[in-house]
């Protein structure tokens, strides 16, 4: 099965790292014959915390749902396993979570969008979707 | 932490709302009316381990959940939604002791919620 063309994070964890980081994962738009896949969002790190995430849809005319999934290796292909969280974003927009505490993971961070809600998988956005977090001590 | 519950929410919303539910067991299936839109929600969990919250449109227990966040125990947070999520059905929310669709289990004590609605 083939992965959707253009996946991709940016500035993803690694062990030396110690200051805040701006975290870029982008979701390529879906094309028939694609198959939605995890993505690492973080690698190695894991006393830290996700303080706020933003879902940029804006190029997408179906809601998108942020899902990701706490663990050393990389998840079985949704829906296999049930996510640890799930954000929506609707279509169109650009919305903004902040978690006052932080949210806490223990390994490493994987995460995909798609376009069904809850364990649902198999479908990707119709354009590219970005997600970005916070992550800081 | 302080518990405060009630057993049903206003669902005619003209001007924001603050709702306060104790989620300990049960989630509360049309907790506010819809349509509706979320702007943030406030949570306690005292219950002895981590819980996750969950928001889906309309159906309890469904694999619709639109949003699941996992707190720690122990811990408040505060969650907030800058521009807001419409729930066009009427918001359905619970608490539970697993991640994804569904409700696996209640926490059973001390979790407490307080939703942040306004009209769309």
């Amino acid at each position: 099965m083939a992965t959707i063309a253009g996946q991709s994070t940016s500035n993803v964890l690694l062990i030396s790292s110690t200051a805040t980081n701006l975290i870029t994962m982008s979701q390529a738009g879906f094309s028939a014959g694609d198959t939605l896949d995890y993505m690492t969002v973080v690698n190695g790190v894991s006393a830290r915390k996700i303080y706020a995430i933003q879902i940029d849809a804006t190029l997408s005319n179906s809601d998108v749902y942020l899902k990701l999934f706490f663990s050393v290796a990389k998840p079985a292909a949704i829906p296999t396993v049930p996510p640890d969280v799930i954000l929506r974003g609707s279509a169109t927009k650009k919305v903004q979570y902040t978690f006052s505490t932080g949210i806490t993971w223990t390994n490493n961070v994987w995460g995909l969008v798609g376009t069904l809600p809850g364990n649902q998988g198999s479908s990707g956005p119709s354009a590219t979707t970005v997600a970005t977090f916070l992550v800081t001590p | 932490m302080a518990v405060n519950s009630s057993s049903s929410l206003q669902t005619t919303l003209q001007s924001t709302l603050l709702a306060v539910e104790d989620l300990d067991n049960d989630g509360l299936n049309n907790a506010v009316g819809g349509p509706t839109k979320l702007l943030g929600m406030q949570l306690g969990n005292a219950s002895g381990a981590q819980v996750w919250i969950k928001i889906e449109d309309s159906k309890l227990y469904s694999n619709d959940t639109m949003i699941c966040v996992p707190i720690q125990d122990a811990q408040n947070m505060t969650i907030s939604i800058d521009v807001g999520e419409v729930l066009d059905n009427g918001m359905v929310v619970y608490a539970d002791t697993a991640g994804g669709s569904g409700k696996a289990s209640n926490p059973g004590a001390n979790f407490d919620f307080w939703g942040f609605v306004t009209s769309t």
